[in-house]
This record gives C-alpha cells, sequence and structure tokens, in this order.
C-alpha cells in the first residue's frame, strides 16, 4: 500500500512541477522516485542573483510520511544555514517535516531562505560539522535558534 | 544506540567557536558530539523522551482487539489507588476497553476506527449519508483553501474507500482492524484526519484563537501542533474534529488527583446536533489517561 500511495503522490507532483514550475525551480533529473534533482536559480535582487544551484531529493517509500532527504550537490551557496558539504539546516527537512509539504514547498522554502540572507558567510561550525557528519543530514541531530536569517 | 553516546576527545577550537555563536546562528551537532556542546534544553529532552516512547510503541499494535475492564484493572494492580477505583468505577458502565499505539496519534486513530466502527454497527442510512457528505464537504470545501489538492488527494480517495465500503456492507469488524493495523492505511486515515482538523482550525482561526495557549498565528501553530505525524492532540484538536466531521465524543479523564471514586467526562458534541438536543449518532466513547487515548465500549 505504502508503495501506491509514495508513487501516486510522487507522479502528481512531478507532473504539477512540470506544468506550473515555481519560478526559478525546475526539475532537472527525475528518472525514478527514488532521486530528483532539481534547479534553484538565486532570486534576482538578492545575494544569489545570477547563481543557479542544484537540490537533490532522496525519497523512501515511506514519502510523504516520512521526509524526503534533501541537500545541495555541486556549486554549494554560501549561507549561513548550508555547510559545505550540500547539508541544509532547516526545520521542515528534519522535526518540521508534515505530509503537508511538498517537493515544490520544500524547494521554495530553500529558495526563500537563500533570499533573506543578507550575508553570504558559511555556519560557523562548518568545518568541524563538515568533518564529523554522517552521509545524511537526516542522522544528524539539528538545533534550530534562529527562524530570521 | 550505545556507541552514539559515547565521548570523544574534544577539538575546543571548533567547541569555542560554535558555541560562543549559538547565540546568533543555528549550528549541527552531530549525534557523536551532541553530549560535548550542545547545550541542554528542554525541546531536546522532550524529543530524547520522544524517542525512547517511539521505541517502546512500536511493539503495541497501531489499534490492538478488545480486553475488558479487568485486563485493564490488572494494569493498576501493583500501582495506583486512585486509578483502580476509578477503572472500577468505569466498569460499572463500559464493558471493554480497545487500545491504540501511543505513537502521537492516539487520538486521530481512536477517533477514526470508533468513528468507523460505530457506521460499520449503524443500520441508519441516514447517518451513513451524513457521514459520507461531511466528509466529502471537507475534501471539496474546507482543504482546498488551505492545500494544494496533490497532498491530500490520495489520503482521502483512502478514506472515502473504506468508509464507502463499510456503508455499503462490505466490511465486518475483523476487516475494520485490520485496516487500522495496516501501517500505511491506518497512518494516511490519521493524516486526512489531521488536514481536516488543521483546514478547520485555519478556516475558523478567529473562534479559536482564544484557545491557544500560545502566542502564535494559526499557521505556525498547525504546522507545530497539528500537522505532523507524530503531534499530539490536545483539547482544542478534539474539538475542532467533532466539530469539522459532526461526530459527537465523550471522553473520560482519567487522572490521579480527581475525587477518588469519580470519573470525569468530557462530551465535546457538534453544536448543530446538540442545540436542537438530538444526536443521530451516539458519542464515541474514549479513554484519556495522561498522554494518551484509547477507545471504551458503554454498555447499551
Amino acid at each position: 500500500m505504502s508503495t501506491t500511495l509514495f508513487s501516486k503522490r510522487l507522479s502528481k507532483e512531478l507532473i504539477d512541477l512540470k506544468i506550473n514550475p515555481p519560478a526559478g525551480i525546475e526539475v532537472a533529473e527525475s528518472d525514478t522516485f527514488k532521486c530528483w534533482k532539481l534547479s534553484l536559480d538565486g532570486v534576482e535582487g538578492t545575494l544569489y542573483a545570477g547563481e543557479r544551484f542544484t537540490l537533490e531529493f532522496r525519497f523512501t517509500p515511506n514519502y510523504p510520511m516520512e521526509s524526503p532527504e534533501v541537500v545541495f550537490v555541486g556549486n554549494i551557496p554560501i549561507h549561513p544555514h548550508i555547510y559545505s558539504n550540500g547539508h541544509i539546516c532547516l526545520n521542515v527537512l528534519y522535526n518540521q517535516w508534515s505530509p503537508v509539504l511538498s517537493v515544490r514547498s520544500v524547494c521554495l522554502s530553500i529558495q526563500s531562505m537563500l533570499s533573506s540572507c543578507t550575508t553570504k558567510e558559511p555556519p560557523p561550525d562548518n568545518n568541524h560539522y563538515v568533518k564529523t557528519a554522517k552521509a545524511s543530514p537526516k542522522q544528524t541531530q539539528w538545533s534550530f535558534h534562529d527562524d530570521s536569517v | 544506540m550505545s556507541d552514539s553516546i559515547q565521548l570523544q576527545p574534544t577539538d575546543t577550537s571548533t567547541l569555542d567557536a560554535s558555541t560562543e555563536s549559538s547565540s546568533h546562528l543555528d549550528h549541527a551537532n552531530d549525534r557523536t558530539n551532541a553530549y560535548e556542546y550542545s547545550e541542554y534544553t528542554a525541546e531536546k529532552n522532550q524529543e530524547y523522551l520522544e524517542s525512547i516512547r517511539r521505541e517502546t510503541a512500536e511493539k503495541t499494535p497501531l489499534v490492538c482487539p478488545t480486553e475488558s475492564m479487568d485486563d485493564l484493572l490488572k494494569e493498576y494492580s501493583q500501582g495506583s489507588e486512585v486509578y483502580q477505583q476509578k477503572i472500577t468505577k468505569l466498569a460499572e458502565k463500559h464493558h471493554t476497553i480497545r487500545r491504540c499505539r501511543g505513537d502521537g496519534s492516539c487520538f486521530y486513530r481512536a477517533f477514526g476506527f470508533a468513528w468507523f466502527e460505530r457506521l460499520l454497527n449503524s443500520k441508519d442510512p441516514t447517518i451513513h449519508q451524513n457521514a459520507l457528505e461531511t466528509l466529502t464537504y471537507t475534501k471539496n470545501q474546507l482543504l482546498p483553501h488551505w492545500y494544494e489538492g496533490l497532498v491530500y488527494e490520495d489520503m482521502y480517495e483512502e478514506v472515502e474507500g473504506h468508509l464507502k465500503a463499510i456503508v455499503e456492507g462490505k466490511y465486518d469488524s475483523d476487516k475494520l482492524l485490520s485496516i487500522f493495523q495496516d501501517e500505511s492505511i491506518s497512518n494516511q486515515i490519521v493524516m486526512y484526519l489531521r488536514f481536516v482538523t488543521t483546514a478547520y482550525l485555519k478556516e475558523h482561526f478567529n473562534d479559536y484563537k482564544p484557545f491557544l495557549d500560545c502566542d502564535m498565528e494559526m499557521d505556525e501553530y498547525c504546522s507545530k501542533y497539528v500537522e505532523g505525524m507524530d503531534k499530539e492532540a490536545d483539547h482544542i484538536h478534539v474539538l475542532v474534529l467533532t466539530r469539522a466531521l459532526k461526530v459527537p465524543v465523550e471522553i473520560a479523564y482519567m487522572s490521579g488527583s480527581n475525587a477518588l471514586d469519580q470519573v470525569n467526562f468530557h462530551e465535546f458534541y457538534p453544536e448543530d446536533e446538540a442545540s436542537e438536543g438530538v444526536l443521530p449518532l451516539k458519542p464515541l466513547v474514549l479513554l484519556y489517561r495522561p498522554g494518551h487515548y484509547d477507545i471504551l465500549y458503554r454498555n447499551e
């Protein structure tokens, strides 16, 4: 049954993203329901204008009950909540995930996180984190202190 | 689990940098290092307790077969006398209990099961028709104001499919139990009930704002306390879901502190039915013990 919900839901999301893509967000790779890549353009008038990034989504058969694993790959944005290994500190990807969210809404949250950034700098504990983190950011115990950056 | 809490040599330069900066920025703690430099917070403690609770809970079926009130009483044979007396009192009018897994969704699951079971046992076509109409209304009128269709449509179809099968007499009680024990189906039903709760709350924001014991906007409240699969239901969630689906519920509150031989019942009756003095559907009866809901069966 879970496979049914998982594949039904992802098929719908894919069609929706292709027919009605949010500004600056495009599906780049979606050959399987295990892993998608989406391109994310920095919004004009923000620190990331003119830059293009790639987000990788990994799904388990429990999606959407369980959150997807989401990381930046390739060119990683320099941002106080984004580690240089591509891991993103954003609560909706971890303890605040809910099935009301979707690939689209996650991309929009990340785009908005980039847009509201005022200083391009890496997280203060970047070096330590990147050395010790597991491959999946979902294995990290995140603490969320600041919603405003 | 054991290797995740071992202490490792600390790189003090990084430690200082991260602790100093924690006042103005997020930082991540890898599990292996969590005990070295993460501050102790109530939130973390809560997460830890929840992880223990999850591990314990996974040994219980999502919805259990029924048990007698004597079985419930035995649970307290070595324990609280207050609880023993209250259960004895409760057993005068209730013959059976059905436990649900304590995974943060027990209210929604208990509600869903008890509601479907009422409809299964009811032969009244009006009651069946009303239930289907109310459910359709939530999908066509209530949810579209607040969510994109693709996030709830599949779950709706799951709920509607089972409800129709019940109304058409295709299910018996064993089948109903097996549906609620199937994790995928059961969780989709639970999630749809969460959708209904949160959409109704958002729709009636001004009515319910005074009930929230925190100063939050409704969107933030719903994402923090309703939408997630492990977010427990409070008084307000019960109030809202019973109104949204027009299903009356009575909850027996068992706490260790009240008068010995009394069990307080809270009645959650949808406004329309209560004001007209008629309740077409007999109220579902749930048992609340601190942090947990199960289903009760009243002598009828």
